[in-house]
């Protein structure tokens, strides 16, 4: 089966004052109907440029150098912005970390909500802002008829994110793309709206991509998960097979430093690399206790170690058997 | 027996809301934090964990109750009596960027407080300076910089070496690690265990992250809208935690291994205004467990078992329902 969403050899960079910084170094990932996928980074590592980009956002100073984004087959970096608009609205839609500075802070959401609906149908006011209120329900915000009136500043954060996931799903969305949904929430409320976001995903046949850098919350809420490291999917795996195999040194680092392991003594003390850093060979060379010399000169392709598990490391196979330090 | 480092006793802080309200925002907590020993106040956003860390600095004044620092009752002390104890005990701040002067240079920036707290003559606080950054990792050459130069895990190391300078006894740690990713995270709190165990420290560590406390922690107080709701040893708690809050906090955390099963535990609605303070148990309307009488009088911390003190009704109750895992 084709996949829904099929990202191949992305390439964005920075135009900024003091030159082009690469960002997406040819990026590939892609996903199924129906999946949820999970993709990880450390902050400057291009996880939400992938999702912007992807939607068409990328306004200058970002540029999208080369690749394509293939959306049921058809390449949404050739659409024009009226054809996006249909595809954004109605097709996929983004959910953003930071809820209440993405909602109009004069307007009450159920008419935010509504503005959604008739951006996208012929619903008239009073039909749109009847659905707002079913959608308000559906994402557990208790009384929605009354908080159709509500204004954002009198929702709480964990709120906000619920007239948001309602916004995304106003239309029978068919991918989801979660930008870090839980950013800032307590973490009582952010298992409340991970635990909605699964039950609507399910219940609407959604398809999800969720960008997080916690996970903790990839392991129990997605089915299949990506790392992104220095603008590149380094390593690609089922969720399972990626917290018992993970065949790219980074990857492994990543999950001992989320471990709850009281020692965290040794991790080594280099900081991560950021996205733009240009080297030749391996980006993550230079901090790996696995490199051989070759990581230093060529950059590794992705190697396929498992069906549906490749990493990109000339040492994947023995990263993942636990024959190589890492 | 010896005396306690800091004994709070009865703490309350209410902050005007005008029209005769207040902001009820910490009522009624004591505890205390022996010498050597790191204690870990969670709690989500509202439950006045960093209020309470800022009247234990004098950084606020405290409605009613006292705080002792070796002794010595600082809740009443003027300004002027409290300076020689402010080197005693130094805090490290959330923002690490937002907590430097970004127009002073390290060399400053650390040897600030002993200029201010400890004056006297250049060289000996030119040394002490160089010793403190030694201390959290940097060599020399650090000193010529400024804030921005550095990454975000090494700003955060500048506000704990800035912490150190005037060798306290008692570091309050707030949220020290929330703005940083994960592996510069478990960086810094390796680096924490390091400097505890070296030069004897204690800590306040106040945190929503807690992963973080257990790996710092030896005791750990939880909180909820400005109360203490259970105490006890960090393990214990986390191997069997009592109190519903604790329960429902402790199962919100997503360790990051797909296969362990994600505890429910989970409470219902938001946290309620500490303005309008429910009457009763302030968790009531949230509890699973929660019964009629709950309603009516909140209840006291009580010893449940040895040196485990939890503030619920229904807990002794229930103890066979949370069996102490081996």
């Amino acid at each position: 089966m084709a996949p829904l969403l099929d990202v191949q050899g992305l390439e964005v960079s920075f135009h900024g004052e003091s030159g082009v910084v690469p960002v997406l170094n040819r990026l590939d990932v892609s996903l199924r109907e129906g999946e949820t996928l999970g993709i990880v980074g450390e902050s400057g590592s291009g996880k939400t440029v992938l999702v912007r980009a992807i939607l068409g956002l990328l306004r200058p100073p970002w540029r999208v150098e080369a690749g394509r984004v293939l959306y049921e087959g058809d390449d949404l970096l050739e659409k024009s912005e009226d054809e996006l608009r249909e595809v954004r609205g109605r097709q996929i839609a983004l959910t953003t970390p930071e809820p209440r500075k993405h909602l109009n802070p004069l307007i009450p959401v159920g008419v935010q909500i509504a503005n959604v609906i008739m951006a996208h149908s012929d619903a008239k006011r009073d039909a749109a802002l009847s659905r707002a209120e079913g959608l308000l329900e559906a994402v557990g915000i208790p009384d929605p008829g009354q908080r159709l009136n509500a204004y954002p500043h009198e929702l709480s954060g964990g709120m906000c994110q619920r007239v948001i996931i309602a916004m995304a799903l106003a239309h029978s969305t068919r991918l989801l793309l979660a930008d870090e949904p839980t950013a800032g929430l307590d973490v009582t409320i952010s298992r409340q709206i991970l635990d909605l976001m699964h039950d609507l995903v399910r219940d609407f046949r959604t398809s999800l991509v969720m960008v997080s850098r916690d996970l903790g919350v990839v392991a129990h809420y997605c089915e299949r998960v990506a790392v992104v490291y220095a603008g590149e999917v380094i390593e690609t795996a089922s969720v399972r097979r990626f917290f018992r195999h993970a065949a790219h040194p980074y990857s492994r680092r990543l999950i001992r430093a989320a471990g709850a392991a009281r020692d965290a003594r040794r991790l080594g003390t280099s900081t991560a690399a950021r996205a733009g850093t240009a080297a030749t060979g391996c980006r993550y060379a230079g901090r790996c206790p696995a490199a051989i010399p070759r990581c230093g000169e060529e950059r590794p392709a992705p190697r396929t170690v498992a069906d549906g598990h490749s990493a990109s490391c000339f040492r994947a196979e023995a990263v993942a058997s636990g024959e190589a330090a890492a | 027996m010896t005396r306690p480092l800091v004994s709070v006793r009865g703490l309350v802080k209410h902050f005007p809301a005008g029209r005769g309200k207040a902001v009820r925002a910490v009522n009624r907590v004591s505890f205390t934090i022996a010498r050597g020993e790191a204690l870990g106040l969670v709690g989500e956003s509202g439950s006045g964990k960093t209020t309470v860390g800022r009247c234990l600095l004098k950084l606020l004044a405290p409605t009613a109750g006292t705080i002792l620092i070796d002794g010595s009752d600082v809740s009443g002390m003027a300004p002027r009596d409290f300076r020689p104890l402010r080197g005693r005990v130094q805090m490290v701040f959330q923002e690490p960027f937002e907590s430097l002067n970004p127009r002073m240079r390290i060399e400053t920036l650390v040897g600030e407080p002993l200029r201010v707290l400890r004056p006297g003559p250049a060289a000996p606080r030119r040394r002490r300076v160089r010793e403190v950054l030694e201390m959290v990792g940097f060599d020399a050459s650090v000193t010529e910089k400024y804030p921005h130069q550095l990454s975000a895990g090494e700003q955060q190391r500048i506000g704990l070496a800035r912490a150190l300078a005037t060798q306290p006894e008692l570091v309050v740690l707030d949220e020290p690690t929330s703005a940083l990713d994960v592996s510069v995270r478990a960086e810094i709190l390796g680096l924490l265990n390091d400097l505890r165990e070296k030069l004897g420290l204690s800590y306040l560590l106040i945190s929503h992250d807690l992963t973080a406390v257990r790996r710092v922690c030896n005791r750990v107080a939880v909180m909820y809208l400005g109360k203490i709701v259970e105490t006890g040893e960090t393990e214990r708690i986390f191997e069997r935690p009592l109190h519903p809050y604790s329960r429902a906090l402790l199962s919100s955390v997503l360790y990051p291994d797909p296969d362990r099963s994600l505890p429910r535990f989970v409470l219902e609605g938001e946290i309620p205004s500490p303005i309008d303070l429910p009457a009763g148990c302030y968790l009531y309307q949230r509890c699973p467990w929660a019964k009629a009488s709950c309603r009516e009088s909140c209840p006291d911390l009580e010893e449940l078992l040895p040196g485990r003190r939890v503030a619920c009704f229904e807990a002794s109750g229930r103890l066979h329902e949370t069996p102490a895992k081996s």
